[in-house]
């Protein structure tokens, strides 16, 4: 892909191995990765990095991705970013707490290459 | 106890002692020939009794008796000094008798008070007749053949007073009844006097005397509970209003009832309620343990689900990756394996699934989210989920509905999940280029939803278990035909949900058919649709243990 500028997208997942997988299947297709385990440090990396596209677990150790998430919808500078779910929750009224959340999209886990690529691409090309 | 049985024996007793007196005078004065004074003080303390029981409006009630025989022993020590001696005190006695005899209709020592005056006065009046009815002393009055009349009239009171005593079959049987009661049952004067205990009296008074049962209440009771008897004694015996309540002695409940009785004393009924108090605290804490259980289930699967889909994300992802060659080509048999891995961690995920619906669904925690739909378009779409997986073994996979919608109020994601795994089963049980068939319809009240298929079929045993969690035919354990069992469990469970059930055929070797039968037919297609709601709410659980047919 030729593209002047690579499109950044933050990950925010704490699982090495899935962190691993999204950043090697977005490198992969041209994209660059900022990547933390941690929720309290994605909105100073949104800050300094301005990605693209935020891939937001939900499930975190400390703090929730749907609070995270809230940090960024709160932020005027930040709001505009699309913010993707990432969670292995798949129940009822989850898509709804969710998207209620602020998050723009959902992906359950586990994902597959082709919807995983699709959601990222109907959102930064 | 049967109070107005007892007023009546107690007038009768009287009654019976006023006869007797009268018929003693009438014959004495026959046979004497004259009207004595004697006759005269015999005929008043005979019929005392009987009139003082008149003018009491309460008849014979314990207080009124008690005044009677006051002015019984108060007039009898007066006949003492008229006829003088052992005789004026046989007299006495033989004129209280009655009275002691009448009360003790409900006290036994009284009855054996009233037997020994008796006793006494018939031995005394025996003397007299031995000694040749000599003339008593002090006023000198000659007594004639009143000894012998004496004599009889002792002896015909005390065989008429036996008589009616055991002449009283409601008495007595209520008296057995009484005693089968699982209650103590005391009768307590108003100012704390026992004057009877019945019923379970020596189970719930363990440690007390039974027979005779202590005197006073202080015996019974000790400290607070003592003190909040006595006040609710008082209360009802003064207002004549039953009061209930529960005392805490010493570790023991006890349930107590108080009662007033139409002759002023007070029923009260007492139960060991401890068993039931300690029952109730455990059935509590059990049913908070079985909540907390169900939920910390709910959770725990909830939680398990997490930790087992993150690391089959890594699983599935990564396979994923090289199966679609993502980063250049891979030798065939890598790219088979990769295909493996990806299959199996898919067929792990559903399990996960299954685990965390049917734990769900038995710990209740499954709540339908109804809504109105068309049935048909629900399953058109469902049934196109499985096409790909259909085509895979060459299978034939039909999908038959009516004309038209069926409108449904159910929940839309239970319905699409049954559907789904039905067809499931039925592709992983049916060999290659077999036939699958989803049919929908419309039967009376209920939906239909039926999945046949050619797969290996089930005999009766395994009909019988079909459904139930971890329950999978022998025929279905190949190698590539492997599940849980649970699938069906969860339609099975999410068809309960909706008040309906499970219902299934089959032909080993042949096939089978499995169908789900709910009453959700909203109204315009049905018209019976308070028939089906009400079936609904009936039945709100799973319950596994049901058969599926």
């Amino acid at each position: 892909m030729l593209q002047a500028m690579p499109k950044k997208v933050l990950i925010v997942e704490d699982n090495e191995l899935n962190m691993k997988l999204f950043h090697d299947l977005l490198d992969a297709h041209g994209y660059e990765t900022i990547q933390t385990r941690e929720g309290e440090k994605a909105l100073a990396l949104a800050r300094e990095h301005r990605p693209d596209l935020i891939l937001m677990d939900i499930q975190l150790p400390e703090v929730s991705g749907l609070k995270v998430t809230q940090w960024i919808k709160d932020d005027a500078d930040l709001k505009d970013i699309p913010v993707v779910a990432i969670t292995a929750f798949a129940m009822k009224g989850d898509e709804e707490r969710i998207r209620e959340g602020g998050c723009e999209a959902y992906i359950s886990k586990p994902i597959t290459v082709k919807s995983f690529l699709d959601t990222v691409r109907r959102f930064i090309g | 106890m049967t109070t107005v049985g007892h007023d009546r024996r107690s007038t009768a007793v009287l009654a019976l002692w006023a006869a007797v007196v009268v018929v003693a005078v009438a014959f004495d004065v026959a046979v004497a020939g004259a009207f004595t004074r004697l006759h005269a003080v015999t005929l008043a303390l005979g019929g005392a009794p009987l009139t003082v029981l008149f003018l009491s409006p309460t008849n014979a009630h314990g207080s009124s008796l008690s005044l009677l025989r006051t002015l019984l022993w108060s007039s009898s020590a007066a006949g003492l000094v008229l006829l003088g001696g052992i005789q004026g005190w046989a007299f006495s006695a033989w004129f209280v008798a009655p009275l002691t005899a009448a009360a003790a209709m409900n006290r036994r020592m009284e009855l054996i008070e009233a037997a020994s005056f008796s006793f006494l006065a018939a031995g005394v009046v025996l003397a007299l007749m031995l000694s040749g009815g000599a003339p008593a002393g002090g006023m000198g009055v000659d007594v004639g053949a009143l000894p012998w009349i004496s004599a009889a009239a002792v002896g015909v009171f005390a065989v008429g007073c036996l008589r009616l005593a055991k002449r009283n079959p409601v008495e007595r049987s209520s008296q057995s009844m009484l005693d089968l009661a699982p209650i103590a049952l005391l009768k307590v004067s108003p100012s704390g006097d026992v004057q009877r205990a019945a019923g379970a009296y020596a189970d719930v008074f363990e440690g007390l005397p039974a027979d005779p049962p202590p005197r006073r209440l202080e015996e019974m009771f000790a400290g607070l509970a003592l003190k909040d008897l006595a006040g609710a004694l008082a209360a009802v015996a003064e207002s004549g209003d039953p009061v209930g309540y529960r005392v805490d002695v010493d570790g023991l409940t006890m349930d107590l009832r108080l009662s007033r009785l139409p002759d002023g004393d007070v029923l009260l009924a007492v139960r060991d309620a401890s068993v039931d108090a300690a029952h109730a605290l455990r059935l509590e804490a059990e049913r908070d343990a079985a909540v907390r259980g169900a939920l910390e289930r709910t959770k725990f699967f909830a939680s398990l689900t997490h930790e087992l889909r993150t690391p089959l994300n890594a699983v599935l992802g990564f396979s994923d990756a090289m199966r679609e060659k993502l980063f250049g080509p891979l030798p065939a048999k890598y790219a088979e394996y990769a295909e493996l891995i990806n299959e199996s961690g898919r067929h792990m995920l559903d399990i996960v699934g299954d685990v965390v619906d049917a734990s769900r669904m038995e710990a209740g925690g499954l709540d339908l989210d109804r809504s109105d739909f068309d049935a048909v378009d629900l399953l058109k779409t469902t049934v196109r989920l499985v096409e790909a997986n259909a085509q895979k073994k060459s299978l034939t996979l039909v999908f038959t509905a009516p004309d038209g919608e069926i409108l449904v109020h159910a929940d839309r994601r239970a319905l699409r999940q049954m559907l789904l795994n039905l067809l499931s089963n039925a592709i992983k049980f049916t060999p290659e280029k077999g036939r699958v068939e989803a049919k929908v319809r419309r039967d009376g009240p209920d939906l239909m939803v039926e999945v046949s298929d050619t797969g290996v079929g089930m005999n009766a045993e395994e009909l019988k278990r079909l459904g139930r969690p971890f329950e999978q035919t022998a025929s279905g354990r190949g190698a590539e035909q492997r599940g849980s069992g649970l699938g069906l469990a969860v339609v099975r469970g999410l068809a309960q949900l909706h008040g309906g059930a499970l219902e299934a055929a089959s032909t080993p070797g042949e096939g089978s058919t499995i169908r789900i039968r709910m009453p959700v037919l909203q109204p315009s297609a049905s018209g019976e649709r308070m028939d089906a709601r009400a079936r609904m709410d009936r039945i709100r659980r799973v319950d596994w243990s049901d058969d599926a047919t």
